[in-house]
């Protein structure tokens, strides 16, 4: 199976850490809204797709949920633990790599695989929490035989993916550049013909989930370029951090990335650059 | 401590966290622009912008700065976003040998796996820029993509400070 580079573009986003379920999702629209004025006037048609888990999640914690809201005193009190555990379990779902981490993982590759088949070019943006599964299933897949082949970017399920917002350099997730596959095949080196897989990770200073600081102090980037640096680059990876000033502060600033103008332009380059085969 | 008066805490720090940085960060946005003659004998835009935020926090080590950029030219959908501001070679934009390639002419320099695409070069460091200063953007790598960019240009495109905007914009296609 290979990609149709004269198909339309397909972005698929995952989401974050969030409140409220499914229905409450509407970042697809922000984003295809926001895309637009970027490629209209360009010719390049794109659709745009979100793969939805709070389902799930809530699913899973929704006993606690509502056991530690009968125990508040009122109604308001019941309502913000309810919202905290909605949260703060999200994380610790993915956190535990249990069944549900499982599930959603399995969900979202799925809806990659199903795009792949479909032979669309597809490129995924992964807000907070989402970039951290996002990362475990594009490097789960660029192990299997078959996909993402030295070189060809026709056998490539998923053609770039963008991050916003995300804890990934928290050393709380545990992730770093060693556990990103390895897209050189043996015996192959990386020169200026090599076609990089692209990632860009974009963060506000003062974004929380990013820094791991309550405060919101801003982030000086240390902790990313420890944990990753340029060294994907070794292993034909394109990794570029690049900071966003959304004008917004803290909690407000983690949300603000879908409607940032230099986010919409990264995707645009992106598309643009790696879209056409 | 019962729930309630952990939830009112932590609303106050976030609270209290936002005013303060909300306080101690200044945002400014410049652009420089400048034009291109385009294959059509027409005249498009050129404009490099960049946005700086700057935080001064009392009794914190962090008065630290932070920053983003781009150049963009007007109906060329590609776009450079990846800037550095290096001590020797000044504000450059930067891109890899897998995208881009060096122009016949242009300087070999390179920032670890970077080459250095296009230079924007003035008679005053880019944060201390005013309205009317001049400065020059020298192009010195072509695209390896389908899509065009900007005509490499060893001699530089002559852009002028002309405004310091109050919203970020992105160049798209004007008939």
């Amino acid at each position: 199976m290979a990609l149709d580079f004269s198909k339309p573009k397909k972005i698929l986003i995952i989401h974050g850490v969030q409140r409220g379920d499914d229905d409450d999702l509407t970042q697809d629209a922000t984003i295809k809204a926001t895309v637009e004025t970027q490629l209209n006037d360009l010719n390049l048609p794109f659709a745009v797709d979100i793969f939805k888990y709070e389902d799930i999640n809530d699913q899973a914690t929704g006993l606690v949920k509502r056991a530690l809201a009968a125990l508040t005193s009122n109604v308001i009190a019941g309502w913000v633990v309810e919202g905290a555990v909605d949260v703060i379990g999200d994380v610790a779902l993915a956190l535990s790599e249990g069944d549900t981490y499982k599930a959603i993982k399995a969900g979202f590759r799925a809806k990659i695989l199903e795009s792949f088949e479909k032979e669309e070019p597809l490129f995924v943006i992964a807000h907070s929490l989402g970039s951290i599964y996002a990362f475990d299933v594009i490097n789960e897949l660029m192990k299997e035989d078959g996909l993402f082949l030295h070189n060809q970017v026709e056998t490539r399920p998923v053609l770039g993916l963008i991050t916003i917002g995300s804890p990934l350099a928290l050393d709380l997730f545990e992730r770093d550049w060693q556990d990103m596959t390895n897209l050189v095949a043996a015996g192959q080196v990386i020169d200026d013909n090599f076609k990089l897989f692209p990632w860009r990770n974009y963060w506000d200073p003062t974004d929380p989930i990013v820094s791991g600081s309550i405060a919101g102090l801003p982030w000086n980037e240390r902790q990313y370029k420890e944990k990753f640096g340029d060294k994907p680059f070794d292993l034909g990876w394109d990794a570029r951090s690049r900071s966003v000033i959304t004008g917004k502060a803290h909690i407000l600033a983690h949300t603000a990335y879908w409607t940032d103008p230099s986010v919409s332009l990264g995707i645009r380059q992106l598309i643009v650059r790696n879209g056409q085969g | 401590m019962n729930t309630k008066h952990i939830t009112r805490h932590l609303t106050r720090a976030i609270l209290v966290g936002t005013l303060v940085l909300m306080t101690a960060c200044s945002t400014v946005l410049y652009q420089a622009n400048g034009e291109y003659i385009d294959d059509q004998n027409k005249a498009r835009r050129i404009m490099v912008q960049w946005k700086a935020q700057e935080y001064h926090l009392p009794f914190i080590d962090a008065d630290v700065d932070y920053g983003s950029s781009s150049l963009q030219v007007e109906c060329l959908p590609d776009v450079f976003l990846d800037s550095r501001s290096d001590e020797k070679l000044g504000f450059v934009f930067v891109e890899r040998p897998q995208e881009f390639r060096l122009a016949a002419g242009s300087p070999e320099k390179r920032i670890g796996n970077f080459l250095v695409c296009a230079s924007f070069t003035s008679n005053q460091p880019i944060d201390e820029l005013s309205i009317a200063d001049k400065a020059r953007l020298q192009v010195l790598c072509e695209s390896k993509f389908d899509t065009p960019f900007l005509p490499p240009n060893l001699a530089g495109y002559e852009l002028s400070i002309d405004q310091v905007a109050e919203k970020e914009e992105t160049l798209t296609c004007s008939p």
